[in-house]
């Protein structure tokens, strides 16, 4: 969370005249604030001596990393979707149920070749946006504190457990209303691996950029 | 490097599951190569329906001995093959009843589900020829 704007200069100055972080910190909790204010007033100065305080990097926005990011997130919503609707394709015409209309093989051949489609042309473009992100934040680990980053990633993070939450209770309904076939099993097991992993790593991600800042 | 981050070996596993989906994928519905067929296939049949329908059209006269692009008001390219060129097979047998023919590319099972009430029926892969007569009033 953002540091009140009348700590910063407090702990500025404190930090100034040679309190310790600790000293600061008992102080600003003894006076009323909170943890978490404490903590992020603390957090705006690197720990490292000098004769004055030293600055963290603050958080920023940069036009070019949106475009960045807003392209790499394109590219994995539109691989992870249309992966799993090629996936869902391939179960449904491997488990054929006698119930289906006979169009529904048809349809299901036609969705297969639009999701190998977008998945040729957006997955190359996720590898290569990866790579390239990850590559800038590895050279300048100061990038860890765009805000872009932090909001598409958490945007990112919200969609994945949405869809598993769906899924979960999907699961459920079909379990208590006796419809559990393997079709419908693997079907929401390739939903929440996808959706699994997009979160796990993504949440590793953002775990990592509070710890390196 | 030479320890790989597990992003990165997230992506490797990413990537490999994506090449096999599409892979799976594209043994399940063919090709371009296929997919062409099946669009061949479809022509000739929307040709063969455009041909019934333009006969049907005047019950009064007896069908014409030969298939003529104007009298039937049709384009060439109704009433030839979209991959050979060559016009499809026209006789008639009696006054209101004749047989068509095409050469299909697949079978009829290829295109899924169809009308089962279209003359041109089911056929396997290769030359076809049907009769068609006139609905009964």
């Amino acid at each position: 969370m953002a540091a009140p704007d009348e700590l910063v200069p407090f702990v500025r100055e404190a930090l100034r005249l040679g309190h310790g972080r600790d000293e600061i910190a008992g102080t600003l909790r003894r006076a009323g604030w909170s943890k978490e204010q404490t903590e992020a007033a603390l957090a705006a100065f690197a720990d490292v001596p000098f004769a004055i305080p030293v600055p963290r990097p603050a958080p920023y926005l940069s036009a070019k990393e949106a475009f960045w990011y807003l392209v790499l997130f394109t590219a994995l919503y539109l691989s992870a979707v249309n992966l799993g609707a090629l996936l869902f394709n391939l179960i449904d015409l491997a488990l054929p149920d006698p119930t289906d209309s006979e169009y529904a093989a048809v349809a299901a051949r036609e969705s297969i070749r639009w999701a190998i489609a977008i998945l040729v042309v957006a997955f190359p473009l996720f590898v290569f946006m990866s790579r390239l992100v990850g590559r800038a934040v590895r050279e300048d680990p100061a990038k860890r504190a765009s805000k872009v980053r932090k909001w598409m990633t958490s945007l990112t993070l919200f969609v994945a457990v949405c869809i598993l939450l769906g899924d979960g209770a999907a699961l459920i309904y079909h379990l208590l209303s006796g419809a559990l076939t393997s079709r419908f099993v693997l079907k929401a097991l390739t939903v929440a691996l996808l959706a699994g992993a997009v979160l796990g790593y993504y949440l590793r991600d953002l775990r990592r950029d509070d710890e390196e800042l | 490097m030479t320890r790989r981050a597990p992003g990165t070996w997230l992506l490797l596993a990413a990537g490999a599951v994506v090449v096999a989906a599409v892979v799976a994928g594209l043994l399940t519905v063919g090709g371009a190569g296929e997919a062409r067929l099946e669009r061949l296939d479809r022509e000739r049949l929307a040709d063969l329906d455009r041909i019934e329908r333009a006969l049907a059209r005047d019950r009064t006269r007896p069908l014409p001995p030969s298939l003529d692009r104007d009298a039937l008001a049709l384009s060439e390219a109704d009433l030839t093959d979209p991959a050979t060129g060559e016009p499809y097979g026209y006789r008639p047998l009696s006054d209101s009843t004749y047989e068509l023919c095409a050469t299909f590319a697949l079978p009829s099972t290829a295109l899924g589900p169809r009308d089962p009430h279209a003359p041109v029926g089911a056929y396997a892969a290769g030359p076809h020829c049907y009769v068609v007569e006139p609905e009964r009033p």
